[in-house]
């Protein structure tokens, strides 16, 4: 019990250490590029979410979070975050993705449930 | 195996799951009627109109004290009302159906050989009034629910009778039906079988799930946690929002074509709306 209390510490210990050293480590400059580079990447990532959402709906397999997520992903590149606008158009491709992948596999998996 | 034998194998497994897929209605119907019977073999037939309250005997006491003094009876009234008041033009709902429209709820939804599409009798009611110089009503509003409601009253215990007619239109907006009933669907990937095939009499939350046989014969109800009527559609609405899907207008084909499916299968059970539901 002792040992797996110091391993606990320990490790919090280092995390607490860590986590400062990185973001000490980067420069004014580098953060700059980043986020130029996010707000290009947001508006495309955007783009791509809204086509898979489109896609899924043409297969009347939309998911109900969808549409919110990308209107949110919006709303946030408005603001200037466009890290977190990423972050939810990613979400959001995704989930178009994966409800196009079911209705794919619904086209032929739905009549295995048939009562019969 | 030689190479001939496995095509002809191949062709026969093919042939097999075409006839599968596309299998007679009146055969859907019976092995959706047996599957229930053989599930709760204590339930007769004619108990499934009352969904749920069928096969959840402490649900059905409550159930029934709430059917001492019916909260659907105002929408039976303000439906009844709205039935009676003639159009602009003099004509009213009653010349728009059969028999002046009262006991003609089992009838629907039915196949408009005209239009080539599955007309509900919401729809029917709005095609009536935009056919008489009406603005329609929004198929989300009061009005349509009500006069839904005063039609099923009139229809109280008329058997099911939705029919099909040898249309391959028919047999396709059917089998579409079919098709998103069986189908999973949402984040959480679930079909409507799922709840109310398979899973029929378990628990969700703190209900238990009713089982799909006499679905539609109830409607429109009363659902006493939003304090007003809602239609089929709303319902199916609904469900297909609490799955993670995104929900199809009432009124939608996909939802007109689930309606003919589904209602289909309760053919032969006695109309009993409107109904009062939690």
């Amino acid at each position: 019990m002792k040992m797996r209390a110091l391993c606990l510490l320990a490790a919090m210990a280092l995390m607490a250490g860590q986590a400062p050293a990185a973001s000490a480590q980067e420069s004014p400059g580098e953060a700059e590029a980043a986020a130029s580079v996010t707000a290009e990447a947001a508006a495309d990532a955007i783009s791509r979410a809204e086509a898979a959402r489109r896609l899924a709906a043409e297969h009347r397999a939309e998911w109900l979070e969808t549409a919110g997520l990308i209107e949110q992903a919006r709303e946030s590149a408005a603001l200037g975050d466009y890290e977190k606008a990423m972050a939810l158009a990613e979400e959001a491709r995704q989930q178009g993705e994966l409800a196009v992948a079911q209705a794919e596999r619904e086209a032929e998996a739905w009549q295995r449930r048939v009562v019969r | 195996m030689s190479s001939a034998a496995h095509r002809i194998a191949a062709v026969c497994l093919a042939a097999t799951l075409s006839l599968a897929a596309r299998a007679d209605p009146e055969q859907d119907r019976e092995a959706f009627r047996a599957y229930f019977l053989k599930r709760f073999p204590d339930v007769p037939v004619e108990e499934y109109v009352n969904g749920i309250y069928a096969i959840d005997p402490e649900a059905r006491a409550q159930w029934q004290d709430i059917e001492d003094f019916p909260p659907y009876e105002f929408a039976v009234e303000e439906g009844e009302a709205l039935f009676g008041q003639p159009f602009a033009n003099g004509r009213s709902y009653a010349d728009c159906f059969d028999n002046g429209g009262v006991g003609v709820r089992q009838l629907y939804p039915r196949f408009d050989l005209q239009r080539g599409e599955v007309v509900t009798l919401e729809l029917a009611l709005n095609l009536c009034r935009i056919g008489n110089g009406e603005q329609p009503y929004p198929y989300e509003g009061d009005e349509l629910v009500a006069l839904s409601a005063y039609m099923a009253w009139t229809s109280r215990g008329q058997a099911i009778a939705v029919e099909i007619p040898d249309d391959p239109r028919a047999l396709a907006a059917y089998e579409d039906g079919k098709r998103f009933y069986y189908s999973k669907r949402g984040q959480l990937n679930f079909a409507c079988s799922d709840c109310h095939v398979t899973s029929a009499g378990a628990w969700v939350r703190a209900d238990h799930l009713s089982a799909s046989l006499g679905h539609p014969s109830h409607f429109p109800v009363y659902r006493s946690k939003l304090g007003k009527m809602i239609s089929l559609h709303s319902r199916f609405y609904g469900c297909v929002r609490d799955v993670g899907a995104q929900p199809f207008d009432e009124q939608s084909e996909a939802y007109r074509n689930l309606e003919y499916f589904l209602t289909y299968m309760s053919n032969g059970l006695e109309v009993n709306g409107p109904g009062a539901r939690k």
